[in-house]
């Protein structure tokens, strides 16, 4: 899914005309309401009925004397929206939860209308004529009274909370800020410390409330649009009518939006799902498909754990001989041979021809600390000097400890370059992107790396290390999800239970695969592009 | 017209020489009585009834949209009492109704002589009275007591379902030449102070007429509600005199609201027993909104043999007590020194009337004549006012920003006291005035309230 603003409707002004309208109804319509309710008892006030009075009832105070107009709207730039986390699987009975910081700068409002000069002689026509007393001269007029709001700069954290048919937004986090403006100077002090004061309402009941009521009517596919100028009340009653009505979330012209990446991904996916084929194109790439790990791929993708082991592969081949082999069978054998221990840790024949490479080894044990604590502490090594001139492997982390014996190291630690050469390029330490769910890391821990690791695509990993490995690791992670195929499927039905309809089902049969291959793609995309860039990991503990 | 209730508690005030007029709530009444009555709405039928001679009860139903009703319960301690309180039959529709307040001049004897009789004759006295609405289960109530003779305790309550409860505190002090207010409501912790300040009646120089029967007073307000931080004042002065031909009562006042730059003058005038027309022209300073309002009252008379029988009456006579007409009465009652009060200001020790005097001495025969004449002019007016049997009144009202037209007709039809009324509006009631002027509805003048009230007392 993207959000993406139309920037054309923010450079034209249709979009100011637009607020301006909706702002004016909206205010107008509280106003109207209550004005009804108010009596017009300027001509006897000295004189109510007072069983008038006794059996109306408790009204409200009405200090404007005319309707709000907003004359002036102004948002020269576009606001901007910022995902900051995105959980779909968050809730059962909601689509989606996200966190979102949104941000709009340099915003002006001018509001107009007209009010009471005189409040006393709205108390005192309010209350009972009985028990009030009756003051002399005491009349009013209206001053029209102009508030301007310029540089209005908001900038708040909104949970959002989409369900089957309306949309929830929390505030959590409001900064506003804004230049008040009054046209009456005696008033504008008082005011802005009002409007201060009541903003913490305006974002915690009233913005949630409107965005929820709006939110419905969008998702009922404007049905009450022509009556969006009604208050609440209808509206809500109006929603409630069209509850059983059918409703369609996507609709043709949704997937017309899809930018042609997407779509080439949606289409890689259907024609590998009805080929029964994962790997198309290339023999030995990882995953033709983004987001996908075949599980004959299982063991490049082991291969490339930070173990000990994986990084001296050639002194392994006598204990697994068969996984050279490639091909369709081997995923059979992968799962066979599960039960291979993995070592984080030398080889035999590496002990014996002594041809490790101390620098080597720290990394790899950095990396897996990293991997494991995820947080960034600084690694504490413990340095054992043996002697003089021997010197102490480097300590590991806690997790590894005993794991990884110390060894005593010769004095002059001379490699073989042509044997060490490649694994250490190739896991040189570097920032890892990914995160490594303990899962993941058991199901790595049983394969066995294979010597062949030179392939074509991972040649580039020698020139560009950090840019090429990240993405790709971020498409395991993936993987990895995909795996999860239970809450996956509970995620497909509660996707798409909105649209189970008798709209959906007419459409052609074969958008069908595509309309869930998006969802799929959908839940993917936002994961990776999540990661991708970071590189940090996600905030998802707790 | 004037709810029983309402007319008891005036006929406390009176009995007890509380002087209504005295209050700054009362400074513009005349104008207020005739541009804005209250016209009724839907149908009122009240029945009331004074058990014994201290107690009074009403009962009450009103059918406005819904049917409502109430029952009020009034108790009071106060002595002779009885002989202010009125029938619907017995009572003059001048007094049962809101009309021309006639504001008597002060003079400095003549608030002595009071005060040193109210010493005298001032007894503590208290009201108790509550009213409960049905269905709303709302209950009034009231507590007026007057502890010395020269101060008011009143306390008003309202407890309600619906509502919120307002309790009203006023603490009153009427020293004849200063009237003071203090005032206090739950309602948005609304606190107040008023003042009226009568001028000793003296000679104006402006004046050309020897008999001097006018009253100037100045009043201010200063009101704050405590829970909404508003602050509220005002103040007025008010003139109220004779003409010094024809003897017609008038009365000018002019009210400023300093804090919202409203300024309020009118004008009313008695023109002849039978008629009054008051206009309001109203401004604001800030706003540049103004507004032109008339008033009138048209005065029907009814049988003068009722007449005749009623001024062969004894002067106690329960049925004479409009305040000001009754106060005239008793004092009649009173004896000798009836006319002194007039003529204060020729007999102040001041330099002025000193020279008036003497004056007064060169050309006592014309003078005096004069002063006779002009004094006899305004008696026999107020006379006629007095024994004038009435038996109907129209009220009309208009207000040009407004744009509506009052009608309220009052009279008394077989011991009923009837009001029936109606408000034509040409703008809708609902918009607010800016936006009145703008929909250029076809004048259309439709009746925006009608109602009727009726009226019966035992």
């Amino acid at each position: 899914m993207s959000f993406r603003f139309n920037k054309g409707a923010f450079e034209d002004n249709s979009f100011n005309e637009q607020i301006r309208e909706a702002l004016t109804s909206a205010l107008n319509s509280k106003t109207q309401s209550s004005s009804q309710t108010a009596p017009a008892n300027t001509t006897n006030s000295a004189a109510t009925d007072e069983v008038k009075q006794e059996t109306r009832g408790p009204k409200r105070l009405d200090i404007l004397k005319s309707g709000i107009s907003v004359s002036k709207v102004n948002f020269p730039s576009t606001p901007q929206l910022e995902i900051l986390d995105l959980d779909v699987s968050a809730q059962s009975r909601s689509l989606l939860k996200g966190i979102c910081k949104v941000s709009c700068k340099n915003a002006m409002l001018e509001i107009n209308t007209e009010i009471e000069a005189n409040l006393l002689l709205l108390y005192t026509n309010d209350g009972p004529s009985f028990t009030t007393p009756r003051l002399i001269s005491n009349d009013s007029f209206t001053v029209p009274i102009t508030m301007t709001f310029n540089q209005i700069e908001l900038e708040a954290i909104t949970n959002i909370f989409v369900k089957n048919n309306s949309v929830g937004i929390s505030f959590n986090d409001v900064n506003l800020d804004f230049d008040f403006d009054c046209s009456i100077k005696l008033l504008q002090s008082s005011i802005e410390k009002r409007l201060k004061g009541s903003m913490e309402t305006v974002f915690k009941e009233v913005l949630p409330s409107v965005i929820f009521s709006m939110s419905q009517r969008w998702f009922t596919h404007g049905e009450s649009t022509c009556n969006s100028a009604s208050d609440d009340k209808s509206a809500g009653r109006q929603v409630e009518n069209h509850s059983h009505t059918p409703r369609t979330i996507l609709e043709d012209c949704d997937l017309e939006d899809l930018s042609p990446a997407n779509m080439l991904r949606l289409s890689t996916l259907v024609s590998s799902r009805q080929s029964l084929s994962l790997n198309p194109t290339a023999m030995n790439t990882l995953s033709t498909i983004p987001g996908c790990l075949e599980r004959q791929n299982l063991h490049r993708f082991n291969s490339r754990i930070p173990a000990l082991s994986n990084f001296y592969p050639d002194f392994y081949e006598v204990e697994s001989p068969h996984l050279k082999a490639f091909g369709r069978s081997v995923s059979t054998n992968v799962i066979s041979s599960g039960k291979l221990e993995h070592h984080n840790a030398l080889p035999q024949r590496v002990l014996d021809e002594r041809s490790y490479d101390l620098k080597t080894i720290a990394s790899v044990q950095s990396r897996i600390f990293e991997r494991s604590s995820g947080d960034g502490t600084a690694i504490r090594r413990r340095k054992i000097k043996m002697g003089k001139k021997s010197k102490s492997k480097k300590a590991q982390s806690q997790d590894i400890e005993n794991s990884s014996p110390t060894v005593v190291m010769p004095s002059s630690p001379s490699l073989e370059p042509s044997a060490v050469s490649t694994p250490e390029a190739l896991h040189s330490p570097q920032p890892t992107t990914a995160v490594q769910s303990p899962e993941l890391l058991a199901e790595n821990s049983e394969s066995v790396s294979i010597p062949a690791l030179i392939l074509p695509t991972q040649a580039d990993h020698y020139t560009l290390p950090v840019k090429t490995s990240a993405p790709k690791l971020n498409l395991l992670e993936e993987a990895h999800y995909l795996n999860r195929k239970r809450e996956f499927q509970k995620l497909r039905t509660s996707l798409y239970s909105p649209i189970r309809s008798n709209r959906f089902n007419l459409n052609k049969e074969m958008e069908r695969p595509i309309l869930e291959h998006k969802g799929l793609n959908f839940v993917g995309l936002t994961h990776g592009l999540n990661w991708g860039s970071e590189d940090l990991p996600p905030p998802y503990r707790g | 017209m004037i709810d029983y209730m309402e007319h008891v508690l005036r006929s406390f005030e009176q009995c007890t020489g509380w002087n209504r007029d005295n209050s700054y709530e009362n400074v513009t009444a005349t104008s207020e009585n005739l541009l804005s009555f209250r016209v009724p709405s839907g149908v009122k039928f009240q029945v009331s009834n004074k058990s014994t001679p201290n107690t009074f009860t009403t009962f009450e139903l009103s059918n406005n949209k819904v049917i409502n009703g109430s029952l009020a319960y009034l108790y009071t301690n106060c002595q002779g009492l009885e002989n202010y309180v009125s029938n619907s039959r017995d009572i003059l529709l001048q007094e049962a109704s809101e009309t021309y307040r006639q504001i008597r001049p002060l003079y400095p004897c003549h608030s002595l002589r009071s005060s040193s009789d109210g010493a005298k004759e001032f007894g503590p006295s208290s009201l108790w009275y509550g009213r409960m609405y049905y269905p709303t289960s709302t209950l009034e109530a009231m507590v007026v007591s007057r502890s010395s003779a020269q101060t008011q305790f009143v306390a008003k309550c309202i407890s309600s379902l619906a509502n919120a409860s307002v309790l009203t505190l006023y603490w009153q002090k009427d020293s004849g030449q200063n009237c003071q207010e203090w005032v206090a409501s739950t309602n948005e912790g609304l606190l107040g102070y008023r003042i009226l300040h009568n001028f000793v009646g003296s000679q104006s120089k402006l004046n050309t007429s020897l008999y001097n029967d006018s009253s100037l007073s100045v009043g201010g307000e200063l009101w704050f509600g405590v829970l909404n931080t508003t602050p509220a004042c005002s103040t007025t002065l008010r003139y109220c005199t004779h003409s010094a031909n024809t003897g017609k009562p008038l009365t000018l006042t002019l009210s400023w609201n300093p804090l919202f730059g409203h300024v309020s003058s009118t004008y009313s005038v008695k023109t002849s027993s039978g008629a009054t027309f008051s206009s309001k022209y109203d401004f604001n300073l800030y706003s540049i909104e103004s507004n032109l309002s008339f008033g009138c009252d048209l005065w029907r008379r009814g049988h003068t043999k009722q007449l005749d029988q009623r001024r062969t009456e004894p002067l106690d006579a329960p049925n004479t007590n409009s305040s000001v007409f009754s106060k005239e009465r008793v004092q009649k009652k009173q004896g000798p020194k009836e006319d002194s009060p007039m003529f204060y200001h020729l007999m102040a020790g001041s330099t002025s009337s000193q020279k008036l005097i003497e004056d007064l001495n060169v050309t006592f025969a014309s003078s005096l004549q004069k002063l006779t004449k002009e004094k006899s002019t305004i008696q026999r007016f107020e006379n006629s006012l007095i024994d004038a049997n009435f038996a109907s009144v129209w009220k009309l009202s208009t207000s040009l920003r407004h744009k509506n037209l009052r009608v309220l007709w009052e009279g008394k039809y077989k011991g009923f006291l009837i009001s029936a009324g109606a408000e034509f509006t040409g703008a809708p009631l609902e918009l607010p005035s800016n936006l009145a002027g703008e929909s250029k509805t076809p004048a259309l003048i439709r009746p925006g309230k009608f109602g009727i009230q009726l009226q019966y007392s035992t």
